[in-house]
């Protein structure tokens, strides 16, 4: 290796780094706004029981064989709305709506199916209209 | 290739597409992590730790690499401290202390020799390591010289040389006696599991050539080789006899011949072969070059996304843009179903180490109680105060090699899950294909698993450690108390005078006591660690993710920009970074790798 390589990092750097890697404790308080669960080995049996896991005497050994309950994101209060048609209707004004192919794009002359990114998320009714996705339908 | 231009090579690969993904793509997410990695590769120094047992001339020989008397030799009691050699045209002394105090003073050999006489290594004192600065023309070229306590002291230093300086030396030398080779402490020592994995980094030094008949040595060598191969299992291992005392008059007194015949021209040869070719260095390699890899597959997922957006129609684009403003706007619903989530996984992990904690306890104490059961010697004060502490810190450490394998899984599928979820839930929602998420959810999973091996990878926190981060906790604060616990004094005061029947039923007692408060602390330790390691968890599968919305939000904004605009040099990029992905893919990675 050349010098050159060297050159641009001064032998401090080598000191800092090294404090970096080897200066640090390890130690563990607990996290900030973090509550950590107290478990009484005597008393909790709350867990699902397709692991038997939990059941041996010595579990960690067994933890390649486990699987966590899967993550499922629940985000009901969304909801995604396929493109699809509206009737032509009649307001309460008299005024005659023509019926439209609704895909979410605000143009009724461009129909467009889901795969051409037709369609459109909503809110749930959840009683309130505070936290209803804004849309330019 | 070297080790040093293989990382030349790598580096200049680095850069030059770094300057690339600059120009072509501004935006990239993946900039600061590929100069990050540029920095790291460039900043990688090289760690010799020497380790052996006191009187077998540490000190001596560390001077000799130094070529100047600057650690103190045949001083009593024995360097207790871990110092660190570094370059520098200042000499200088830093004392780190524990507190994360500096204290600098100018180097001297009186200054140095103060410090090791009055450190006496008894587990209160604040000072975690000296650093010595000095010219040498050893350290010149980023070389760090580590200079440990010697093996046979069962201080609060052990466990971090063990856990934590060896595991990542380049070079780790073993001073061996060779008038007296390989006593049951140092086989001890070589049969530790943290050894396993660097035995081909380790130089086997036999010191005190000069204190035997030079037709002697080559059998004493032997001997010495034989030994290490039966204990390690290792073919051939590498013993270098030498005189450290010769070899250091040679170098003070310019007497070329002394240095000759002490047999350390060689063995500074090897260090500088096993620094070039051992397999840390191999191992440096392969992880810059992993990391490398892995920056550049998000890279050309990053092109991809480019280009399959550039082929969408404006409306659709448009549309995708307002789906992913609503996953912004549903931040806190989706981050409150994931905390959820953790607490209860949380829940389960703890439950898991718990319990193997505590049939671990279990284990540990029947052990202790047969052994004092059993014990029928003469000398109870040593197996007292250093038989037992040796079977509990070895029953701890190989209770940790072994499990905490098991918890880094645990660890590692959790992390998983929930990118798995995220993704999954994203999908369903946002018809876009966007190749990042396949790769942020099966490959960029390195927290956990790739990270660890190196330097600079401590930056990332507590994700990295493995074995020895788990191993650590029982530094400091967790091994000494086996040694001074409570109940012990007060037996020492009766062993005097009692017969060894009369007092086992009380150091039964009172031994079953202090291991109970052992695996309290433990317990509490380990419970901290994995709180710790899940909220990482969470922060950094949470910052990715949404790293990802605002960068996929982005691209399609751009190429929206592009679309009305139809801009020619749309077309000048589209090519540019297909060229650049080209390069990319390239690249004969394998090359750097073995």
């Amino acid at each position: 290796m050349s010098d050159s390589f060297f050159k641009d990092f001064d032998q401090s750097n080598v000191s800092d780094l090294f404090d970096q890697d080897y200066g640090r404790d390890f130690q563990f308080p607990l996290p900030d706004g973090h509550v950590t669960p107290s478990i009484d080995l005597n008393t909790f049996s709350s867990f699902d029981h397709f692991n038997h896991i939990f059941d041996h005497h010595d579990p960690l050994k067994y933890v390649y064989k486990f699987k966590f309950k899967p993550f499922h994101l629940n985000v009901d209060n969304l909801h995604f709305v396929k493109p699809h048609y509206v009737d032509s209707y009649v307001r309460k004004d008299g005024t005659v709506v023509q019926g439209y192919w609704r895909d979410g794009d605000g143009d009724t002359s461009i129909n467009r199916m889901t795969e051409q990114g037709g369609g459109y998320l909503r809110s749930n009714p959840d009683h309130t209209t505070l936290n209803n996705l804004k849309s330019n339908l | 290739m070297n080790y040093e231009q293989k990382k030349a090579e790598l580096l200049q690969h680095a850069s030059s597409l770094l300057e690339k993904i600059k120009k072509e793509m501004p935006s990239s997410q993946q900039l600061e992590a590929l100069s990050d990695l540029i920095d790291d590769i460039r900043q990688d120094y090289y760690t010799i730790v020497v380790v052996g047992e006191f009187k077998h001339g540490k000190s001596t020989f560390v001077n000799t690499l130094l070529s100047e008397n600057v650690m103190p030799v045949d001083v009593t009691p024995t360097t207790a401290l871990i110092h660190a050699a570094f370059f520098s045209n200042t000499p200088e002394i830093h004392v780190v202390k524990r507190d994360g105090e500096v204290e600098i003073k100018h180097l001297s050999h009186d200054v140095l020799q103060n410090y090791t006489a009055s450190y006496h290594g008894d587990g209160d004192n604040e000072i975690k390591y000296l650093k010595i600065f000095l010219p040498s023309p050893f350290l010149e070229k980023r070389v760090v010289l580590v200079d440990t306590p010697g093996l046979n002291d069962l201080n609060q230093h052990r466990s971090e040389i063990t856990h934590r300086f060896i595991p990542r030396a380049d070079v780790i030398i073993f001073m061996l006696d060779m008038t007296a080779p390989l006593k049951k402490s140092e086989q001890e020592f070589l049969e530790k599991n943290a050894l396993k994995h660097v035995k081909d980094r380790i130089l086997y030094v036999a010191n005190f050539m000069d204190r035997i008949d030079e037709e002697e040595i080559e059998d004493v060598v032997d001997l010495i080789k034989r030994r290490i191969e039966n204990i390690t299992g290792q073919e051939n291992p590498l013993v270098f006899p030498i005189s450290a005392q010769e070899a250091l008059e040679g170098k003070l007194y310019g007497n070329e011949e002394l240095l000759h015949y002490s047999g350390m021209i060689d063995l500074e040869q090897q260090i500088k072969r096993t620094i070039e070719h051992g397999s840390r260095s191999e191992e440096k390699l392969s992880h810059f070059t992993n990391r490398l890899k892995h920056i550049l597959d998000l890279i050309c997922a990053e092109i991809d996304l480019i280009q399959q957006a550039a082929q969408q129609s404006l409306d659709v684009l448009k549309n995708e843009v307002q789906k992913i403003e609503s996953w912004f706007g549903q931040r806190e619903n989706w981050e409150m179903q994931i905390k959820q989530y953790l607490y209860e996984r949380e829940e389960e992990i703890q439950y898991l180490v718990k319990k193997s904690v505590a049939a671990f306890e279990e284990k540990v104490k029947a052990d202790i109680k047969h052994k004092i059961t059993y014990f029928h010697g003469s000398d109870i004060k040593t197996f007292v105060e250093s038989h037992l502490p040796s079977v509990l810190h070895s029953h701890f450490t190989n209770w940790i090699d072994q499990y905490s394998d098991y918890i880094y899984t645990l660890l590692h599928k959790l992390e998983m899950e929930l990118s798995k979820g995220l993704t999954e839930a994203f999908k369903q929602t946002v018809q876009i294909n966007v190749p990042l998420l396949k790769k942020i959810n099966y490959e960029a999973n390195l927290s956990l698993t790739a990270v660890h091996t190196e330097n600079a990878s401590v930056k990332a926190g507590l994700l990295v450690g493995g074995a020895s981060t788990i191993a650590l906790l029982m530094g400091a604060s967790f091994v000494v108390p086996i040694i001074g616990a409570a109940g012990f004094p007060l037996i020492y005061r009766k062993i005097a005078d009692k017969q060894l029947e009369q007092i086992k039923p009380e150091l039964l007692f009172h031994i079953d006591q202090s291991i109970t408060s052992l695996f309290d602390d433990f317990d509490q330790h380990m419970s901290g660690f994995i709180s710790q390691a899940i909220k990482d968890i969470k922060d950094f599968t949470l910052e990715e993710f949404y790293r990802l919305l605002q960068y996929t939000e982005k691209i399609i904004q751009e190429q929206i920009t592009n679309k009305q605009e139809a801009t020619s040099s749309a077309l000048a990029q589209q090519d540019a970074l297909e060229q650049l992905k080209q390069e990319i893919q390239d690249y004969p990675y394998h090359l750097l790798q073995k």
